[in-house]
């Protein structure tokens, strides 16, 4: 009898182990979810409705003709959601049904020799595509822009300048003070972040970083990882301005370190070496967002950000706080203490997160575009603010905002 | 009960269950040892009897029901009842699969913490970090578990030069294997000619050890000279990150035991040894380096005339020094007069003592080991064929487009 009893509980029991065991083996990524992760995967398509400017092709196509460097430079995006929006299932062709209003119009197009976008003329090339979609259509009137989108991927977004100063002397364009900015720059309490905005990722090009992935298994052999520079001696020769500092301290404290692979050289092995790496360093420079922090996600290292108040990309959708290490810049001398003491399952845990695909999808801006990628989480921004309050349906007459307000500069015609 | 309700119909599935028996049949084999007791012999196969049990208490039960009167058929389904729920209670008290789950996990934290134990204070324990990334940082926590007394080791930082040859492949997979099984913390730092290929760059990182790969921009260089432009690369780098540790030239081509690693830690300022070598018509073997008396160093093995005339009868891989002598001038008494580098304008073979000359005075400041310099911890064969014609890179475009000049 006890015989029986002992064979049929062993029975029993190696199911058991045996079930027990398969749940365990399959945890190789992690799924981004509670509150805001769940979010990621939401289709826009079907909860709102975007209706596209048809504008001359002086603010769009025709500067992107005179430079086509506008295509992979980090401000793409611009480019990259008029495209999407064209062929989207979201887009209508009747004005009347639409839930949002998109321009397109490319102001960070205006490129140096090196290729960086100058901003001068951005502030007035804007006021012309305003001023020529409410004399054409009556929709921006409806609302004074409202309902209406804008991308300003440039530094510090509708402020239109690069110096953070000149920047927050400007602040937004007073013509976008109610319209919806979907911009890369997010920082807290910032003259240059309306609230209601949209942070996106930096543009990075996805079939640049495909082609330089390496075998998942690769050990990851470095600790903490960063390439960029550390003092802007063109800009700041006496240095404590560029990054406020941070910078020039992570040098002078870690560039000894054995465990901190930092340098100012540009490897042709960059991407490769930011997947063997543990943490990837994201400091602020004159901006405070970087492409580092799209490049980390991607390759799965850690990103580690160093720059006080940032608001970073869909931060409504995406848990940063369980992703990234959040470093203060005052707390930059102690960063390696700070990195060595997170405890092993929080790296793991961070690491599986990151190896999430809809993680890195939502950084990204393939061609075309994919679900779940970055144009996807913008329209699921959007649409998560449908729909529009009664109160921005202004009554026939009634003007909000002053055109003539702002630098006397940008009222000249563009 | 009800899990285990669950697991145990998969396991029921090819039976079939006659006259809609509930899956609740836990207690069948339990049934099969009250009644089967008269009919089998205890020496049959228990699952033989299982089965041959099952079918008969099967055909008992709807005996039973039809044949027995009320009160026997009570008490048998009481005592069904009761024997059940002493199956169902011994087998809810086990709890030996998720045990085993529970102890696999300590037995992982145990392992892991043996890795702890070895990490130094600052320094990390990084070549440990091995393919599986469950412990990719295992190692990283170091200051909270300082629970074993252990002395900080010394970081090696070891230069090896490489050039595309055939070898090549060859040498930075030993090289990387044998620095791989040397204990953390150790900086391997390659030195390419021109750019990083990448398949030198995959072939350091398949290694799992912590390296830097840096490229030496020289045009044109002389032979002879590769090697001297591609280490005062990494010298350079050593001093701009002002890096503290014992440097170590390490070339890819020769062969080293880790014993020579380990004593390469106890150097304090400057270490030197034998190194075992063919003599250039290879017909015999031959020792370049110290001849010492204790640790201290009293002479010099010579061997060819040529070379006789060095200050220091060293090999490259024949010592090592503090890598602080190259940007602390404070800490050793030297007089600042210039970076420390190798030169490229004297002959072959004055490379070492001319770069050994600019970081100790005489043979007072170095340190033979190990004790007594008597044991042979690495060796240099010339084995390579020199001014080898090999085209740039690693992949021929053209078929064999190279000038390979006669000697």
């Amino acid at each position: 009898m006890a015989k029986w009893v002992a064979l049929f509980s062993l029975l029993c029991l190696s199911v058991l182990g045996i079930q027990s065991k398969e749940l365990e083996r399959t945890q190789h990524t992690e799924r981004i979810s509670g509150s805001a992760g769940d979010v990621l995967e939401d289709d826009p398509v079907g909860r709102l409705k975007v209706f596209v400017y048809e504008l001359p092709s002086k603010y769009n196509k025709k500067i992107l003709q005179k430079d086509p460097r506008c295509l992979t430079h980090m401000f793409a995006a611009e480019i990259f959601m008029h495209r999407f929006l064209l062929s989207s299932p979201v887009r209508t062709l009747n004005p009347e049904e639409a839930d949002w209003f998109y321009t397109p119009v490319y102001t960070t197009c205006d490129l140096t020799p090196n290729g960086l976008p100058l901003p001068f003329k951005s502030p007035r090339m804007m006021r012309s595509a305003i001023q020529l979609i409410s004399s054409n259509w009556p929709y921006w009137n409806r609302t004074e822009g409202a309902d209406h989108f804008f991308v300003v991927p440039h530094d510090f977004g509708a402020c239109f300048h690069y110096q953070e100063e000149k920047a927050i002397e400007r602040g937004i364009l007073p013509l976008l003070q109610r319209a919806t900015l979907v911009q890369t720059f997010g920082q807290m309490n910032h003259v240059c972040l309306k609230s209601g905005s949209i942070t996106i990722p930096p543009y990075a090009p996805p079939q640049k970083m495909q082609a330089h992935l390496i075998p998942p298994d690769t050990p990851r052999s470095i600790f903490v990882y960063f390439r960029g520079l550390f003092y802007d001696v063109g800009n700041d020769p006496e240095g404590g301005y560029y990054a406020r500092g941070a910078r020039a301290s992570v040098w002078e404290n870690f560039k000894d370190n054995p465990l901190f692979d930092i340098s100012t050289e540009h490897p042709t092995t960059y991407y490769e070496d930011m997947q063997r790496a543990v943490f990837c360093l994201c400091p602020l420079g004159w901006a405070p967002w970087s492409p580092r922090l799209v490049e980390g996600v991607i390759f799965g290292c850690i990103p580690v950000i160093i720059a006080d108040d940032i608001v970073l990309p869909f931060a409504d959708a995406i848990p940063w706080e369980e992703i990234g290490v959040f470093v203060a810049e005052k707390d930059v001398p102690n960063l390696d203490t700070i990195l060595t003491s997170i405890p092993p399952e929080v790296i793991l845990r961070k690491q599986r997160l990151l190896a999430n695909p809809s993680m890195k999808q939502a950084m990204l801006f393939p061609q075309p575009a994919q679900s779940g990628d970055a144009f996807h989480q913008i329209l699921n921004g959007l649409a998560r603010k449908l729909p529009h309050d009664r109160s921005i349906y202004l009554k026939q007459g009634v003007k909000v905002l002053n055109w003539t307000a702002g630098p006397v500069a940008d009222l000249k015609p563009w | 009960m009800a899990s285990i309700r669950r697991t145990l119909s998969p396991a029921y599935h090819g039976r079939s269950l006659p006259n809609g028996v509930s899956p609740f049949t836990v207690s069948s084999p339990s049934h099969k040892f009250l009644y089967s007791g008269n009919y089998s012999s205890s020496s049959s196969r228990p699952l033989d009897r299982f089965d041959v049990g099952f079918r008969r208490f099967f055909a008992r039960v709807l005996y039973q029901r039809q044949s027995r009167k009320g009160s026997q058929t009570w008490r048998r389904t009481i005592f069904r009842f009761l024997v059940c729920f002493l199956l169902g209670f011994l087998v809810g008290l086990t709890p030996m699969p998720f045990g085993e789950v529970e102890d696999s996990n300590a037995k992982r934290r145990d392992f892991s913490f043996e890795i702890k134990a070895n990490p130094v204070n600052v320094e990390q324990d990084l070549s440990n970090v091995v393919t599986q990334e469950k412990f990719v940082v295992e190692t990283v926590n170091l200051g909270v578990e300082n629970r074993f007394n252990f002395s900080p080791r010394k970081q090696l930082i070891v230069i090896t030069p490489t050039y595309n040859r055939p070898l090549q492949a060859y040498y930075l997979n030993r090289l990387g294997h044998v620095l791989r099984l040397v204990p953390p913390p150790l900086l391997w730092i390659v030195v390419e000619m021109n750019s990083a290929t990448m398949e030198t760059s995959e072939i350091l990182r398949k290694t799992g050890v912590m390296y830097r790969h840096l490229v030496c921009k020289k045009n044109g260089t002389n032979v002879k000279d590769r090697g001297v432009h591609q280490r005062n690369t990494a010298l350079e780098h050593i001093e701009h990150h002002k890096m503290d540790g014992i440097v170590y030239f390490a070339d890819d081509d020769n062969i080293y035991s880790i014993e020579l690693f380990e004593s390469l830690r106890k150097t304090s300022r400057f270490g030197t040894w034998p190194v075992a070598m063919l003599a250039h018509n290879k017909n015999k073997a031959i020792l370049e380096g110290p001849v010492c008396n204790g640790s201290q160093v009293v002479g010099w093995h010579t061997n060819e005339k040529s070379k006789r005339l060095r200050r220091f009868h060293v090999d490259m891989s024949g010592f090592a020094f503090n890598s602080t002598i190259l940007w602390d001038a404070k800490r050793w008494h030297r007089p600042m007069s210039g970076p420390i580098r190798q030169l490229d304008t004297v002959k072959e073979g004055f490379q070492e003592t001319t770069f050994i000359e600019q970081i100790v005075e005489d043979e007072s400041q170095m340190e033979g080991l190990p004790h007594g310099c008597s044991v042979i911890m690495n060796w240099h064969l010339h084995l390579e064929a020199r001014n080898f014609g090999h085209p740039k890179g690693w992949v021929l475009q053209k078929n064999l487009d190279v000038v390979i000049p006669f000697q």
